[in-house]
Parts: structure tokens; sequence; C-alpha cells
């Protein structure tokens, strides 16, 4: 088996138990091309990057393709079954590009990291957040039935702005974690609320079909 | 085992499918004698005698060519039957010729003559015939391949169609994406041959066919992995955004993707499996048939005139596309003729709205994706539906510029699976010859997965767009005491209700050892592979019995049944491979020494006269051999070294053509 680093910090290269050579992936070993089971990994490792809130996304999808390309099922033969097969370890590693690539669920990956709760054990959302998603819907099915475009397209940039505001908060939060219990549930609402802009700023776009 | 096993990559069609494989020359359509890649999606079953035994299956141009006199045994379009349930095709029967009827567990037959074929069946059929060309042309035996299917396919129609190529005794190794092909060949600069550029005769195809693709503009892989290292292969290259847009004889997809790096990742797809060219003749026969009522007081819908309307369509179709006015005439009978002039504007208005719903697709995928037209760099057109005039125009005003019209829209999906067949053999360590650049296609689920909770919503669990693989788990209980299975209806689609959405099947897991309500703790995963297919694996926690659990699918061909198929049409379909073997061998050599004759006749005075006699033993030769000898495989190598031996022939013969155009 590889010995793996314990820290959620930045993953250091463990070595292939068949080869004993350093390994760029936790996942692969470069030398005999052996897959191991995601397990125990988090996503931040599976890529080999530090597990913050700021990376250079360019790097991760580099890294993403060049992981991809050692353990995608059209690259080897399918012998290998069980967790490690590869139709598994890429499975997980699809989900963790996802989930890192966008800042809004890297930073809710992040919080729950850190011991932060989840969206389904904790649904608070600050209520002005809630008052103010009311209002615009009104504002917008207003303006929608008065065929008011440059209304409209006024609500949208207020709601996009918005999204921006509370994302950059967010992303203050999550550059200060793991903080304490109360940074963290305050970053739980912030990131509860801004799923409310989100799902808005879908509908707004899909209004116009 | 032949170590050189060669993948071939299919493009399995609505309305036409081809063969295509790479060796050292890069990638190849495999084709007929005329240059003809495409074979026509018909089959027709005759019998020859009274023995209703006694069965001949024809594929391909000749059941295309017959279909009016047999109308009720020709089959067409299967595609929109494959991995569909009989309710969800029935707007579909009053187009068809031929007789359709419910099979078991919700399943399609089509009916000819009493005997009833699944569509998986009369799809290996034609499956069959595209590996024996491939057989044919490659020497040896093909046992593996490559399939495509339209992005928007579900998981129904993957898993018949890869069924269909286990019935046609193919391995399928992959199943791609169409538009992801597409997208492959377009990324890698393979064009296919151009419409211009196609061969009128067998001549220019002679040196094509024999190693020599100097004097055609034939891609090859060497020079492909040049453009493809130039547009950014490697890690530091750069990265393009394509859309490509994918209207066939049956179907339409459009997808989104970034090519960066040698990967191509599919970012978004969307589509309409009930969309192309067969919609756009369906308005023009509902026309004629609605003016026919109302001129004669006539209804004309016999099998025959079905057969005859749907001719009668799609040629209209066709030449409306290079003239702006098509003008025929219908033979009713009792001295009465239906007479109409169709125009170009009149068409495109009554297809507008299935052009407005392609451009309603591309919007979402757009969205989907996060990006706008501006994001794009091309939009690639493919599918024989996009030489439409009104479709090019269309796509053109909806993105602001002229969309990417130089791939060959019938021959790039083939190409580019018959690449990625080669990318996959080379990845398992039996790759032979061509140095492909090191490519890899990461695609995504086209619909989202879920099952289906309390009160008939649905729990989704895997959304759509999601790279693949991708999986997820969940976890049941039971209700009862001592409850040992548990149903779960798992469904595709985007829709809240689960009856809004396609089921693919209420799958039982059994097994679960008797324990009080609720205490059960049942783990499924649910697994979408590479192909796009759901694996669902189960087992049980609390007690750790992991394997027991068994899952009952409740939809398609049970295993039995595939192999049945499987069964029967290789016992009987091996002998037809090797006399279809010899068929084309022998009518390949008749050509090819017809051929050199008129070529020596032509040209031969400007070889001396050794190479002069030689050749014309050499075409003695080679035609005793094409009427006495058994070995198959000798008489390919044979039409091989008559080919390298009449070479410098062959060249001199297509230079004296070409100057003299």
């Amino acid at each position: 088996m590889s010995t793996r680093n314990e820290q959620s910090g930045h993953a250091t290269p463990v070595k292939c138990g068949d080869c004993a050579l350093p390994m760029d992936f936790p996942l692969v070993c470069a030398s005999c091309r052996r897959l191991f089971p995601a397990d125990g990994l988090n996503f931040f490792e599976l890529f080999g990057m530090p597990a913050r809130y700021d990376l250079d996304v360019a790097d991760l999808r580099k890294r993403y393709f060049r992981l991809s390309r050692e353990i995608h099922p059209d690259r080897g033969p399918a012998e290998s079954e069980g967790d490690a097969s590869r139709e598994r370890v890429s499975s997980v590693v699809n989900r963790a590009f996802q989930v890192l690539i966008d800042p809004l669920t890297r930073a809710e990956y992040l919080l729950e990291l850190h011991g932060g709760r989840s969206s389904a054990e904790d649904r608070t959302v600050p209520p002005d957040a809630l008052e103010g998603s009311l209002q615009i819907r009104e504002e917008w099915e207003e303006a929608r039935q008065a065929g008011d475009g440059a209304a409209q397209t006024a609500i949208r940039t207020r709601v996009e702005e918005g999204f921006e505001r509370r994302m950059a908060d967010v992303a203050e939060l999550a550059r200060s974690l793991p903080g304490d219990e109360t940074l963290r549930d305050l970053m739980r609402a912030r990131l509860n609320a801004i799923k409310y802009d989100q799902r808005m700023l879908e509908q707004l776009a899909g209004g116009g079909e | 085992m032949d170590d050189h096993e060669t993948i071939v990559g299919i493009d399995l069609g609505t309305t036409f499918s081809l063969v295509a494989f790479v060796d050292q020359r890069g990638a190849q359509i495999v084709r007929d004698a005329s240059g003809e890649g495409r074979v026509p999606s018909v089959i027709t079953v005759s019998n020859q005698s009274t023995d209703p035994q006694d069965l001949r299956i024809s594929v391909g141009w000749e059941a295309r060519n017959h279909a009016i006199e047999n109308p009720r045994a020709t089959v067409y379009s299967v595609k929109r039957l494959i991995g569909k349930s009989y309710s969800e095709i029935v707007r579909e029967l009053p187009f068809l010729a031929y007789a359709v009827a419910p099979g078991p567990r919700e399943t399609v037959q089509v009916d000819i003559n009493g005997r009833r074929y699944t569509p998986e069946e009369i799809s290996s059929a034609i499956l069959l015939e595209l590996k024996a060309r491939a057989e044919a042309s490659l020497g040896r035996r093909v046992q593996k391949a490559v399939i495509t299917v339209p992005a928007y396919f579900d998981d129904a129609q993957r898993q018949a169609t890869r069924d269909a190529g286990l019935a046609a005794g193919l391995e399928v190794v992959r199943i791609i994406n169409e538009p992801t092909a597409a997208a492959l060949a377009y990324g890698i600069g393979l064009r296919g041959m151009m419409e211009s550029e196609k061969p009128p005769q067998k001549e220019a195809n002679v040196s094509a066919g024999r190693g020599h693709g100097a004097a055609l503009p034939q891609p090859r892989c060497h020079e492909v992995a040049a453009e493809a290292i130039a547009k950014g292969d490697g890690e530091t290259g750069g990265n393009e955004t394509v859309a490509v847009y994918d209207l066939g004889g049956g179907t339409f997809d459009v997808s989104i993707l970034r090519i960066e790096g040698g990967v191509f990742q599919v970012l978004s797809t969307a589509g309409d499996t009930h969309l192309g060219g067969d919609d756009f003749d369906r308005c023009l026969i509902t026309l004629v048939q609605d003016e026919i009522r109302e001129q004669f007081n006539l209804s004309i819908d016999s099998p025959t005139t079905r057969q005859a309307l749907r001719t009668l369509a799609e040629a209209v179709k066709i030449r409306l596309s290079r003239q702006v006015r098509a003008e025929f005439e219908l033979d009713l009978g009792a001295g009465r003729a239906y007479r109409r002039v169709v125009t170009r504007v009149e068409f495109e208005t009554l297809t507008a709205h299935l052009v407005a719903r392609t451009l309603v697709l591309v919007r979402q995928a757009l969205r989907d994706a996060g990006l706008t037209t501006a994001d794009v760099s091309q939009f690639v057109l493919v599918g024989g539906s996009t030489r439409l005039p009104h479709v090019r125009r269309a796509v053109e005003q909806a993105i602001g510029r002229a969309p990417y019209t130089a791939l060959n829209p019938d021959e790039v999906v083939a190409l580019g699976a018959a690449v990625q067949a080669a990318l996959l053999s080379a990845a398992r360590g039996t790759a032979e010859s061509a140095e492909l650049p090191d490519l890899l296609l990461l695609d995504v689920t086209p619909l989202s997965l879920g099952i289906e909770t309390m009160g008939g919503a649905v729990g989704k669990l895997i959304l759509r767009n999601t790279t693949i693989p991708c999986r997820a788990t969940e976890n049941f209980t039971t209700f009862v005491d001592g409850q040992t299975a548990i149903k779960v209806n798992v469904l595709q689609g985007e829709r809240e209700l689960a009856r809004d959405c396609r089921s693919l099947g209420e799958f039982e897991l059994r097994g679960i050892p008797p324990m009080p309500a609720g205490i059960p703790k049942v783990e499924v995963e649910f697994l979408i592979d590479a192909n796009g297919i759901l694996n669902v694996a189960a087992r049980e926690l609390r007690s750790g019995a992991s394997a027991s659990i068994q899952i009952v699918p409740n939809r398609g061909l049970t295993r039995a049944e595939v192999q049945r198929i499987a069964h029967e049409s290789i016992a009987h379909g091996r002998e037809d491979l090797e006399a279809h073997r010899r068929i084309d061998l022998v009518n390949q050599i008749t050509f090819d020494t017809a051929k050199t004759e008129q070529m020596l006749a032509r040209v031969g005075h400007q070889l001396d006269s050794q190479e002069r006699s030689r050749i014309e033993r050499d075409i003695a030769g080679l035609r005793t051999m094409a009427e006495q000898e058994a070995d198959l495989d000798k008489l390919h190598r044979a039409l091989d070294a008559f080919g390298r031996s009449t070479l410098r022939l062959a060249e001199i013969g297509i230079a004296e053509a070409l100057r003299s155009t």
C-alpha cells in the first residue's frame, strides 16, 4: 500500500508500493501505471494541490487533463475491478474537478472539509436575503408582464451584482478557514443565500425562451 | 489470434451507415467499387422458395432500391425504434410502410411476413454488412468496434445499440457520441473526402486503396499529428471552444467542446432523438397526402404508397437543396394524376419549425456550458441534413457568422469513430501502425439520472452534462418486517415528476436478509460508465452481505435473448459472411483487372514492353485465381500484390487523366 500524507494541507508526493517511486498524483503510479482507490483523499489531494480557496484554475484544468490521461477507462485495459477500477477512480476525479473548478462549490467543499455543516444540516438563510429575493421576483414579474425589456435587463444586472458582492464575501470567509464555529456558521448562511441568487439568475436567463 | 487486431469505427445512422478504420495511411472509410462509403440503413427480407425458413436478407443499396416493390418487408429508419417502448413510437407508425407490433416487456418488434424481429436484430443485420465490408477491405476478421450513437441517446438506446453489435458478433469496445466523434475528426484536421474531391470512378481509388495516397487529398496520420501538435497538443498548448451542430437522418445533437492539450472535453450537449431529415420529409408527405385527399377525395395510405411517398419526398427535398423549385407527378390510377410544384420557399416555410427547434437546443447547450456564441470559435456542421440551405442560413443568423462546413457531413462521424478505435487499441497495447496524436475524449451524460421518490417525484442523483464516468450512491431500507426485496424505479430526464421522465426500468433488489422494517441499509451505486451506460450495484451494509443483492432489470432484451440473436445470426451468418466476402473480392478483381486493361490500352506505350507483358500475365493470373482459389485470404493477398505491381501504370494513368481535364 502507498503511504499517504495525513495532513489536509499541501499533498506531498507519495510512493507507489510496488515501485517505491514517488508519485505526482496519489491515484496513479507514473512508473507502473497502477491505480489506487480514491478513498480517504480529499479533492485537492487528488490533484496534488493545496487545500485553499485561491487556486489557479488553468493549473487545475491542466492537472485534471494530465491525471485523466492516466486513469480514464479509454487509457488502459479494464482489468482492475473494485474501488480502483478505471470507471470508479475516474468518476471520483471527474466529480472533484467539477466541484473545485467552480468558486461557489469549491468554497462549500472547503467549508465542509474544515468541519462546517452541509446545506442539508443547516438551512439557515439571512432574513434580508429572502426578502430581497421575493421583492426582486415581484418586480421581475411586473416588468415581464409589461414587456419592459429595459427594466428586465436592469433587474438582471442588479441580481448579478448582488451575486458578485456576496461571492466576494464568501471568498473572504473561505480564505480565513478553518476559523471558529461562528465564522463557519456565518459562511454556511452566506452560501445558502447565494444559492438563491444563483437559482434566480438561472430562472431570469431561462425566462427569455 | 492475430495481434494486429483492428478495431473498426462504425457510424450506425438512421438513413446511412459507414465503417472506417485507421491503418498506416491514416483514417480510411471503407468504400465500394464506385467509391461510395455510405450503406443505406435498410434491410429487406425475402422468401426465395416456399420454405418459410429459406429467407434471404439483403442490406444496403439493393434493399433501398427495391423498397417500393417490397414495402412490407423493407425496414428503414429502425434507429428511431431502437431502445424505445411501443407507447413511445406510436407517432412514428403513420409513416412506416412495414408493420410494427408491441413485444414483451414494452419492447417494439418489427413484423415481416409474420416473423417478428427486434430492432436490435435489424440493426445487427446492418452491422453484419458493415463488418463484412471491413473484413473484405482489411483482408482479415473484424471482431471489435467502436459504434457511434446520438449524444442524446438515453441508457436504453445505448444498451440496445451495444446488444445489436453483440448480435452481429462484434464486441463493442466503446459507444461514443456522434458529435464528439465529429469533433475529434475536426480537431485533428481529418476532413474525409470533400464531395468535390470524391473520385467519380474507381480509377483514383486504385491508388488510394493501394498504399499510395499522393494523388488524392486523403489525410494521413503523420500530417494530422503535426497539425494537432501545432494546434496545441501538449502541456503548454492553446485551447479552442467548438460547437458541433449535427443534424442527421433521424436525430439532432449539439455539443459544445473545449479542445486543449489533446483533450476533447465536452462541456454540454443537447438534442432530440426524433428530429432529423426524416421529419423534413414527413412535412412534405403530409402536405401531399392532405392535398390528394382534398382534390380527389382519396386517402392514399397503403404500404406501397407510404414507401413511394417517402422516396418521393426525399428526392424533392434533395432537389430543393440545389434548385429553387421541384416539380413532380403522382399517378393515382384511373386516369387521375396529382401534379405539384414545390418551391424552396414553400418547403422552407413548411419545415421552419424544425429548424427553429434546433436553435432552441443550441441556445440551451450554450447556456448549460455557461457560454455565448462569441465564446465559440467554430460552429461545425455535420450530418447530411445540414446541406439544406435554410438550415445553414438559420445557423449563420443565430451565430452571426458563417458556420464551418468544410467537413464531409456524411463521413466525418465514422472517421472520428475510427480514430477513437485506434486510440483505444493503442491504450490496450494492440495498436498497429498509425502514429496518432495522444488524444483523450471526456464526454458527458446527456440526461439527468434520478430515482422515483414518495409521491411520484424524482430525486436527482446525477445531473445532465456531468462528465462520465460518474457515480452516485443512495441508501434504501425496508417498510415491512422481514421484507427481502426493494423495488427502485430508475429514471432519466429533466422533468420533476417520475411519469414525465423515461423509466430505465424498475430494478429489484433481491436477497435482503430478513430484518425488522427500516433496519436494512441497502447502498445502491449508480455508475454511468464511459459508454454513457448505467451500471447498478448494491450491497446491504448492516449484514455486510454485499454480494447477495441481485438486480433484476425489467426492460429491453434479456441476456438470453441477446445470446439467441447472436447465436442465430452468426450460425447462419458465418457462411453468408464468407460468401459475401468472396463476392466482394471477385467483384473487386473484375473491376481492377478491367480498369488495368483499359489503362494499359491508353497509356501502356509509356511502359517498356517487358513491364507491359508482365502486367498482361498478372491480369490473366489474377482472373484465374478469382475463379479457382478457395482460400479467401490468399485471394486477398493476390489482389493486394496486383495493386502494387500495377502501381506505376496507375500513376501514369492518373497523371494522364489529370492532364487531359
